[in-house]
């Protein structure tokens, strides 16, 4: 592997080279400088991103989620002692 | 009865999903704005939950709902970056990795408040956070991404390998922002003591 194989690095850093490709790319990297420093870039990202705190959903979110699809409620009965309107004559 | 049924089908088969997909949106806005995101996805799939032929496709299919809700709201959105920014973090990335640092982001990334990262993800091409996240964040292999964004795997390849470059890139210039910011403040200060 001649020219630096940068395109590469970070497929490797993650596994997802095949293996003929993952050596050459280790037999790289035991010689140059640059592509070691940019494997340690590529797994620094990844472990701190990894690292990171997540959002969550707030509890109003699961009960409207919780609500889709159900049928909505029928209007409420007007309370006991509730005036009405009276009828017309 | 029947309804009853589909809304139990419904929940045991997204609700597992629902918290990966609030982390998900969150890079898309903040708080209320991503749970409404969530919400929208949540609802279209009701009334298409009938086309989902298998369950265990369940948040392939949700992330595409959430991805479209979230584009169809950023249109009306101006994109933040532009080429000039892009250039600057990709010669920052290509200062890193030429200087004789074996480690050039260690330090940058201990100076780090916790979740500063994961929003700087916001700062770079939505395509290449897009990737970045499901890898980095989400633990999703390349070929999952690639079934998931419908892009060859080459392109999950080149998208994790640039979007990360382009986010050490931005680490070492907010810093550089950072270290002039406190300097300037000190000249500021010791011209006025």
């Amino acid at each position: 592997m001649g020219t630096h194989p940068t395109h590469l690095i970070a497929a490797y850093a993650d596994g997802e080279l095949p293996r003929g490709e993952s050596d050459a790319v280790a037999v790289h990297l035991e010689g140059c400088g640059p592509c070691r420093r940019e494997l340690a870039l590529h797994q620094d990202v990844r472990a701190a991103l990894g690292r990171e705190p997540l959002p969550g959903p707030s509890p109003a979110l699961r009960v409207r989620i919780a609500r889709i699809g159900r049928a909505p409620l029928l209007r409420e009965a007007p309370a006991r002692g509730a005036r009405r309107k009276a009828p017309r004559r | 009865m029947k309804a009853e049924r589909k809304h139990a089908a419904f929940q045991s088969v997204t609700l597992p999903h629902l918290d990966r997909l609030v982390a998900i949106a969150s890079r898309w806005g903040d708080g209320n704005e991503a749970e409404d995101y969530v919400q929208e996805a949540y609802v279209r799939a009701w009334t298409t939950f009938h086309q989902l032929r298998d369950t265990r496709a369940a948040f392939a299919w949700l992330y595409r709902i959430l991805r479209t809700v979230a584009a169809e709201r950023w249109r009306t959105r101006a994109r933040r970056q532009d080429l000039l920014f892009i250039t600057e973090l990709e010669h920052a990335h290509e200062e890193m990795v030429a200087a004789d640092t074996p480690d050039p982001l260690d330090l940058l990334l201990a100076r780090l408040d916790a979740g500063r990262l994961r929003e700087a993800l916001r700062e770079i091409p939505e395509d290449l956070a897009e990737a970045v996240e499901l890898h980095d964040v989400h633990g999703l292999k390349y070929r999952e991404i690639a079934q998931l964004v419908s892009i060859p795997l080459g392109t999950v390849m080149s998208r994790i390998s640039r979007g990360r470059q382009l986010l050490a890139g931005l680490l070492r210039v907010q810093d550089g922002d950072e270290v002039d910011r406190l300097a300037t403040g000190r000249r500021e200060f010791s011209a006025k003591s």
